[in-house]
């Protein structure tokens, strides 16, 4: 039996490529499916539609939520329809009055009743907004 | 000028990058995208113009091809002419019978859920019209 320590033999080391490949595999894979920009969006249960194809989502987007119990927020916030309508006047106003150059998207709550989107879209049309995208959750198939 | 293939001289080893800074690194951004991740469905859009109700109209307004969201008892409906349907599929069907000229209108009643507007707004998608008005009816 060999007991004396083993001289003169380089030790081995770990090889990392793979374990290092993987790694980078994994970070890219995050990184290209974190979606940052839909981090503001409230979690809403939206229709299961497939939507639109070829529909880019604009920069300039105004996005309004519609909660199932008709809450209405813009960037987060809870605001009365008065304040929707008001925030929305001043978006038109930094467009230059032109409300025809608003990018609207509506993402209301499956359950929620049509009476809070029907509401704010008859003030929007008053205020002279023509186009609108409602939002939907693009599951294959979609509800039949 | 040397021109002699240079060989690893016995027992001299090559310099190695440090990798340990490398995969602290590494192993922080990936430990950061797995906890920040969120798996979210994918969002898309269904476009239509917006119309505010009108009221009366005078006879000669050409007749529009009008499908009504409205709730019958519990269940919501999609009714175009005479036709009485539940599923998208169905209205998907009747739509694609009609001229698409006109676009269509789509009369949503305040009572029904977002869902069954959305089923409507997509079934216009489905059938190929370009024009879609969406009617707000409360």
């Amino acid at each position: 039996m060999n007991l004396s320590p083993r001289t003169g033999r380089r030790q081995r080391g770990f090889d990392l490529t793979p374990m290092i490949d993987v790694v980078l595999q994994l970070i890219i894979f995050f990184l290209f499916t974190s979606q940052f920009s839909q981090l503001i969006r409230s979690p809403i249960d939206l229709p299961e539609q497939p939507g639109e194809k070829g529909t880019a989502v604009a920069s300039g987007l105004v996005v309004v939520d519609v909660r199932h119990d008709g809450t209405i927020l813009i960037a987060n916030e809870p605001v009365s329809l008065d304040g929707a309508v008001r925030t929305l006047q001043a978006e038109i106003a930094k467009r230059g009055g032109d409300a025809a150059a608003i990018e609207l998207l509506i993402r209301a709550d499956r359950a929620a009743r049509a009476a809070t989107v029907n509401d704010l879209v008859e003030r929007l049309a008053a205020l002279g907004v023509r186009r609108w995208q409602v939002g939907t959750a693009d599951v294959p198939g979609g509800r039949p | 000028m040397r021109l002699t293939r240079r060989t690893e001289r016995e027992g001299e080893e090559i310099g190695r990058l440090p990798m340990t800074t490398m995969i602290d690194v590494v192993f922080l951004l990936l430990i950061f995208f797995m906890v920040t991740t969120t798996f979210t469905k994918r969002e898309s859009q269904v476009g239509s113009a917006l119309a505010a109700e009108r009221r009366g109209g005078s006879a000669a307004d050409l007749q529009p091809q009008i499908v009504r969201v409205e709730m019958a008892g519990a269940v919501p409906v999609f009714r175009i002419g005479q036709h009485v349907l539940t599923e998208r599929g169905q209205l998907v069907a009747v739509l694609r019978e009609l001229p698409k000229d006109g676009g269509v209108f789509i009369r949503v009643s305040g009572d029904v859920p977002w869902d069954a507007a959305a089923v409507a707004l997509q079934a216009g998608v489905d059938a190929g019209f370009t024009k879609r008005t969406y009617v707000p009816a409360n």
